[in-house]
C-alpha cells in the first residue's frame, strides 16, 4: 500500500521544522523520529543507539523472530527472566486483560497464528483454531520474572509498539533532548514541543481524507484501524473468545501519558466501553463505529472538521 | 494557513452521508483546543476562506436528499436540504427520520448541535506535519501480503 506522506507535505512556512530527523525502517514498520531542540552532535552513534535499544526489545517481544524470548516461551515452560522494561509492561497487560474481562490478552499469539498471522505471514487459517488460555492458568508474573507453566506463545502486539516508542522517547530525553517525537506508525509520543504537533486523523475509510487535526505537544496519540492489516475473514484485531474479528468498531485514536497506555487502551477499545477503560487508565479517544458514527471524549486534543457559518 | 473548504467538494448526496458520520453518541462536543490547553486551534475548518478550486463546479440551488446509516438497532435515514451558491452551503436543515427510540435521540442531538457537523477535508490540502492512520502502519506485513498475491496470482 503506497504510503500517503507525500500527500501531507506542510505547505506553510509556520510549521515547525525539527532541527533534525530521521526516517527508517524497522520492526516490520516505518519510524520517525524529529528533535526540534538541537541536532545531534554525533547522529551516527545516536542511530546506532535507538537501532540496537529497538533490536533488543524485538529480541525478547517479538514472536516473528526464531531466536527471541518469546519464541522461546513457546517451546518450554518454566521461568524466564525478562529486562527490567517487563515489569510496567506486564503490568499494563494485567490491567488490561482484568478490565476487559480477558478479552485483551497476551496469550492470544498462538489463535493469531492459526488465523494466518504467523511467524511467516502465511495468512492461511487452520481448521482447528487454538483456545486461549486464561492468564491465570498459565502465566504468573513476579516483577521481570515470567513463569509458564506450560508453553505459551505470547504476543505483545496490543501495547508493544507504543511502549518501545516510549522507550526511545526515553533515550533521545537520556541524550539531553528536551523536545522531540517519535512515531512509530501508529504510535506516537511527543515530549516538549513548544509548538503541537499537528496530525491529521486519516478517515479509515478513504486515506486521502482526514476526520480532524490533533495537536499534540507533550502527550502520545496512537491510532487503529485494522482493515488495513486483513486477510481472508480476518484483520490482525482477534476475539479470544469468537475467535472472529472484532467488527462492530471501524477506528479507534487515543491520547494518553505515554504511548503504552495509549496504544494499550486503544485496543481495549475495540472490545470493552471507555468508561471501563477509564476505570484502570487514563485517557483520551476518537471511536469510530462500524456505521460510521463517532464517539469521543470532551477533551480529545483535535478539531473535528466543522463548519462555521452553515 | 491556505485551504478550501470541505464542503464546496462534494455532491449534496455524499454531504447528506457525511453529515450523518457526524451522529455523535452523546453529544460530545469538541472543544478545538490544543494540547493542555496551550493553544487553540482556529483554523482548519473554522474559516470559508477558499483557494483556487480544483476540479468541480456545483449548480447553484438548494437540494434534498435522505441518507441511510446501520446503527446497531437497524438501519435509519435522516433526510438533509442544503442550499448551494458558488459551491458553497449557505443554508441547510436537517429532518429526523429515526425509528428506533436511541436514534431518534441522536439524530435530534445532531439536528441540533448543526453547526458542528462533521466533514472530511482532504489530506492533500491542510497543514499537517504528520497523518495518524492505518494506512502507515507494518509495512512489513503489507509487504509479505504484496509477496503473497504476487506468488498466488495465476
Amino acid at each position: 500500500m503506497p504510503s500517503s506522506k507525500s500527500a501531507i507535505k506542510p505547505k506553510s512556512s509556520n510549521v515547525t521544522e525539527p532541527a533534525w530527523q530521521w526516517t527508517f525502517e524497522a520492526i516490520g514498520t516505518e519510524w520517525w523520529i524529529g528533535l526540534y531542540d538541537f541536532a545531534p552532535a554525533n547522529p551516527a552513534t545516536l542511530q546506532a543507539k535507538i537501532t540496537a535499544l529497538i533490536n533488543e526489545f524485538d529480541s525478547t517481544y517479538s514472536r516473528f523472530r526464531p531466536d527471541s524470548l518469546v519464541t522461546k516461551m513457546s517451546q518450554q515452560a518454566g521461568a524466564y527472566y525478562l529486562p527490567q522494561n517487563a515489569e510496567l509492561l506486564m503490568s499494563v497487560y494485567r490491567r488490561l486483560y482484568d478490565c476487559t474481562d480477558g478479552l485483551v490478552t497476551p496469550l492470544v499469539g498462538q489463535l493469531l497464528v492459526d488465523t494466518g498471522y504467523d511467524a511467516t505471514y502465511s495468512l492461511a487459517a487452520k481448521t482447528e483454531l487454538s483456545r486461549v488460555p486464561a492468564w491465570d492458568n498459565v502465566l504468573s508474573v513476579s516483577g521481570t520474572t515470567l513463569r509458564l507453566t506450560s508453553p505459551a506463545l505470547l504476543d505483545f502486539g496490543a501495547a508493544g509498539k507504543g511502549y518501545l516508542a516510549d522507550l526511545v522517547a526515553d533515550e533521545l530525553q537520556k541524550e539531553g533532548h528536551r523536545q522531540l517525537c517519535v512515531d512509530a506508525s501508529g504510535d506516537m509520543v511527543c515530549r516538549g514541543l513548544d509548538q503541537p504537533l499537528r496530525i491529521g486523523l486519516e478517515d479509515p475509510g478513504d486515506s486521502t481524507q482526514a476526520l480532524g487535526v490533533a495537536q499534540i505537544s507533550n502527550r502520545a496519540l496512537c491510532g487503529s484501524a485494522p482493515n488495513r492489516r486483513a486477510w481472508g475473514d480476518y484483520h490482525h484485531i482477534i476475539d479470544p473468545q469468537t475467535k472472529q474479528s472484532v467488527q462492530n468498531v471501524r477506528a479507534v485514536w487515543t491520547v494518553a501519558d505515554t504511548a503504552l497506555v495509549a496504544d494499550a487502551v486503544a485496543t481495549g477499545l475495540f472490545f470493552a466501553s471507555p468508561e471501563t477503560l477509564r476505570e484502570q487508565f487514563e485517557f483520551e479517544y476518537v471511536v469510530v463505529h462500524a456505521d460510521g458514527s463517532l464517539q469521543y471524549s470532551s477533551r480529545f486534543p483535535a478539531t473535528l472538521f466543522t463548519e462555521e457559518s452553515v | 494557513m491556505e485551504e478550501s473548504t470541505g464542503h464546496t467538494k462534494q455532491i449534496v448526496a455524499t454531504l447528506a452521508v457525511l453529515i450523518i458520520v457526524a451522529v455523535i453518541a452523546g453529544g460530545a462536543v469538541v472543544a478545538g483546543r490544543g494540547d493542555e490547553g496551550a493553544s487553540t486551534s482556529t483554523d482548519t475548518g473554522a474559516r470559508t476562506t477558499q483557494t483556487a478550486n480544483q476540479n468541480a463546479t456545483y449548480q447553484d440551488g438548494t437540494y434534498q436528499a435522505t441518507g441511510g446509516y446501520m446503527t446497531p438497532a437497524g438501519s435509519e435515514t435522516i433526510a438533509v436540504s442544503v442550499t448551494l451558491q458558488d459551491g458553497v452551503v449557505t443554508d441547510t436543515s436537517a429532518t429526523n427520520q429515526a425509528t428506533d427510540a436511541e436514534a431518534k435521540q441522536n439524530q435530534q442531538d445532531f439536528i441540533d448541535n448543526y453547526k458542528q457537523k462533521v466533514i472530511g477535508k482532504k489530506l492533500s490540502q491542510i497543514s499537517l506535519d504528520r497523518v495518524s492512520g492505518s494506512s502507515l502502519t507494518s509495512q512489513g506485513f503489507n509487504n509479505a501480503i504484496q509477496q503473497i498475491r504476487d506468488k498466488a496470482e495465476v
